[in-house]
């Protein structure tokens, strides 16, 4: 399978997936975006990614990256190779993304033999620049077990979104040169008699 | 694990620090809530002490010494039926094992260095008396055997460590316990380090004079289950493997930092890239699908290795506390479309040659040296791809008087008898053979699904007698549509010469081949449900 998908939006990106190599090394990937309509789309897959072992479930996405306080359009496809059983689906969100259709965040799909991919829309908008995550935990049941897999479906809100960090991180130099990112332990002291 | 330790110009110590594989607390105790079909068993076989590790030390320039323990806090997992979840009501206090512990001056300046030993225990010497100082320990273990830190991805490459208070050393010896708390996000690096030294310390049972190529572990609070591969903004897909760098992923939405096996299945990766060979091509997978034999043999010996590293069959992957996670016994679990395609297969087969709990079919306990040393033998220099096939084949070799019983093991899976590396009584369709200057016709299909999954993908061996340009020619003979697309693989050092990625209902390419004996791996880029092809080399 081979892609090379040229970017139209003033944020030209080139991506090219390697799906061909036998051994699928992910590289430094830039996010594939296409302008359609004046509106910055902005897509991306799992399908071809490595896989830790759980559901067989794969993840694709579309999102218009808008400004702060404007609906961006988010839309999840599901894909599944299991032929029965059913699919659920738990969606949380980040803290100060906010939803602005009506969405249930439980929901679960019947998987056959003709049915295996799935739709989720979501509009969503925040007043804050940044980049937010929707986060999906899916859950298949074959038979053999319950089988978990989790996604996260990026957000853009904004000129130059950044990551929410997380973490009380102090990043410092070493003697050495070397960054490190130092915190506080619990130490217990005692001096050691003579 | 006795350990010698070298000071610059200083005279030799000899430390005894207690015998057998250290091994963190992971929840294989007896009081674990677990159902029938998910007990874990704990019979390891007999293992080799682990040799001398060489700490790089440095001593002050004082009198004094400081002493310790550096410890950190692990969750243990809490199991039922087929759900784990972190149990934050069982947390445990773990010892750093051989890891690097400094102590620095208010400028940051090093003063003296050591190693904790495989109770977590240090002794920084010869520290200056009434000095203003810290101590330090990192995410790190570096030695003569092996080089390995836990930095932060989306930080610079931060390398984490937690250090104690600056406080005078004062003019008698001293001890500084440093704990890495869980509450505070410290354990995670130490945690994730400890699940490697482990993984390292099976490895040496079976080769005591290894050395392992340097290891990066990426874990921040940041990363998470992304599409992209950006690590520097924790966008790393899943916990994986690659080029000597494995990312762990942090987020709430899925921590895999407390997941023994989950990140010892990933060093399985990072052991068959150094020391093995695995033709995997990767892509999603499960239990219960009809793998690529390359894939179903990588997953299924990462899951595997996972359970022979902790000689503990349930691997659990478990997400952000309180919430359910899963686990999957590698032993017990009931087959379900078992095969020689099958990963779960494979990893059954796997840890009943290793494990010395003879059940059903399994009648065997050899260990981990034999797999070692097939992994390592045989496996890397294959001149098919890696799969079961190969590494039964070489296994039955290399252990001819256990041959019964390893097919024993095999037909419980619903595989046939290996007799060669191209399973040729498992599917006698897998692999063709072309001589050069005749035609060939092979089919490839989906009905396993897509991409990685068996037939998919269809091999075809051929010879190169003279050295010259030859033309490697794929042609559809279906109307549906394809689009052949192959790689070339020399096999004698087994490495890719050549690609075929063109569109297109044929694939052409001309390609100087020295003598030797070659592997096309030929599939349709479109995957139509059924293709079948015509290959010629002239």
């Amino acid at each position: 399978m081979k892609k090379a998908i040229l970017l139209l939006a003033p944020l030209l990106m080139m991506v090219g997936l390697s799906a061909n190599s036998k051994k699928i090394d992910p590289k430094e990937e830039t996010t594939i975006v296409k302008t359609i309509s004046g509106n910055i789309i902005l897509e991306g897959t799992t399908v071809g990614k490595y896989a830790k072992p759980g559901a067989p479930i794969d993840m694709s996405y579309k999102t218009t990256k808008v400004d702060t306080n404007e609906t961006a359009d988010v839309n999840i496809t599901l894909s599944t190779t299991a032929s029965n059983g059913t699919m659920m689906v738990a969606m949380t969100f980040d803290d100060k993304l906010t939803i602005e259709n009506e969405v249930d965040q439980n929901q679960s799909f019947d998987v056959s033999q003709e049915a295996k991919t799935f739709f989720i829309n979501l509009k969503v908008s925040s007043s804050e620049n940044g980049l937010y995550y929707i986060r999906l935990l899916t859950k298949i049941d074959k038979g053999y077990g319950l089988k978990l897999r989790s996604f996260a479906v990026p957000v853009y809100i904004g000129d130059d979104p950044k990551p929410k960090v997380k973490g009380n991180i102090q990043i410092q130099k070493a003697s050495s040169g070397e960054n490190i990112s130092v915190s506080k332990a619990v130490e217990t002291i005692k001096v050691l008699p003579k | 694990m006795k350990r010698l330790l070298v000071g610059l110009g200083t005279a030799l110590l000899l430390t005894a620090c207690g015998g057998g594989t250290s091994t963190p607390s992971t929840g294989s105790s007896p009081d674990k809530n677990t159902t029938d079909n998910n007990t874990t068993t704990n019979n390891p076989p007999p293992t080799k002490e682990i040799p001398f590790v060489v700490c790089p030390e440095q001593n002050g320039t004082g009198s004094l010494t400081i002493l310790g323990k550096i410890e950190y806090e692990r969750i243990q997992p809490q199991h039922s039926g087929g759900a784990t979840i972190l149990d934050t009501s069982n947390i445990t206090n773990e010892s750093a094992k051989d890891i690097i512990v400094t102590a620095v001056d208010a400028s940051g300046a090093t003063i003296a260095s050591t190693c904790t030993d495989g109770s977590g225990n240090y002794a920084l010497k010869e520290i200056p008396e009434s000095t203003s100082l810290k101590v330090r320990a990192y995410a790190k273990m570096k030695n003569s055997t092996w080089d390995v830190k836990v930095v932060d991805n989306t930080h610079s490459d931060a390398l984490y460590l937690i250090e104690g208070s600056l406080r005078d050393s004062g003019t008698t010896d001293s001890s500084r316990d440093l704990k890495a708390s869980y509450a505070n996000d410290q354990s995670a690096p130490f945690a994730i380090l400890d699940s490697v030294h482990q993984a390292m310390d099976k490895v040496l049972t079976a080769n005591s004079s290894a050395t392992f190529p340097a290891l990066k572990l990426n874990w921040s609070l940041n990363n998470i289950s992304s599409s992209t591969f950006k690590p520097k903004i924790g966008q790393i897909v899943t916990t994986l493997y690659s080029n000597s760098n494995i990312y762990v992923l942090g987020d709430k939405s899925d921590t895999d930092e407390f997941d023994n096996h989950v990140i010892i299945h990933e060093w399985g990766h990072y052991f068959e890239d150094m020391f093995s060979r695995a033709d995997s091509i990767g892509g999603s997978h499960s239990a219960g699908q009809k793998l690529d034999i390359r894939l179903a043999f990588g997953e299924g010996f990462g899951n595997a290795f996972s359970a022979i590293v902790t000689d503990d069959p349930l691997y659990y992957d478990t997400l952000q506390n309180g919430t359910q996670g899963s686990n999957m016994n590698i032993e017990s679990a009931t087959p379900y479309v078992p095969g020689y395609f099958s990963e779960a297969s494979i990893q059954r087969i796997l840890y009943d040659l290793y494990d010395s709990n003879n059940d059903g079919a399994d009648s065997l306990s050899m260990g981990f040296t034999p797999l070692y040393n097939t992994l390592v033998g045989a496996e890397k220099t294959t001149p098919a791809f890696t799969s079961i096939f190969t590494f039964i084949t070489a296994l039955k070799n290399e252990n001819a008087d256990s041959s019964a019983k390893i097919d024993a093991i095999t037909s419980a899976e619903n595989i046939s008898d290996i007799s060669d590396i191209y399973g040729t009584n498992n599917n006698a369709f897998l692999y063709a053979y072309l001589r050069v200057g005749d035609s060939i016709r092979i089919s490839t299909n989906t009905s396993n699904g897509v991409p990685n999954k068996l037939e998919n993908h269809k091999y075809i061996r051929f010879s190169i007698n003279r050295r010259k340009s030859y033309r490697i020619r794929v042609d559809s003979l279906s109307s549906n549509s394809p689009d052949p697309d192959f790689e070339l693989f020399k096999t004698s050092s087994f490495i890719k010469v050549g690609q075929g990625y063109n569109s297109g209902t044929s694939e052409v390419k001309d390609i100087t081949l020295d003598e030797g004996e070659y592997l096309l791996d030929i599939y349709d880029a479109n995957f139509k449900s059924r293709v079948d092809f015509s290959v010629t080399i002239n």
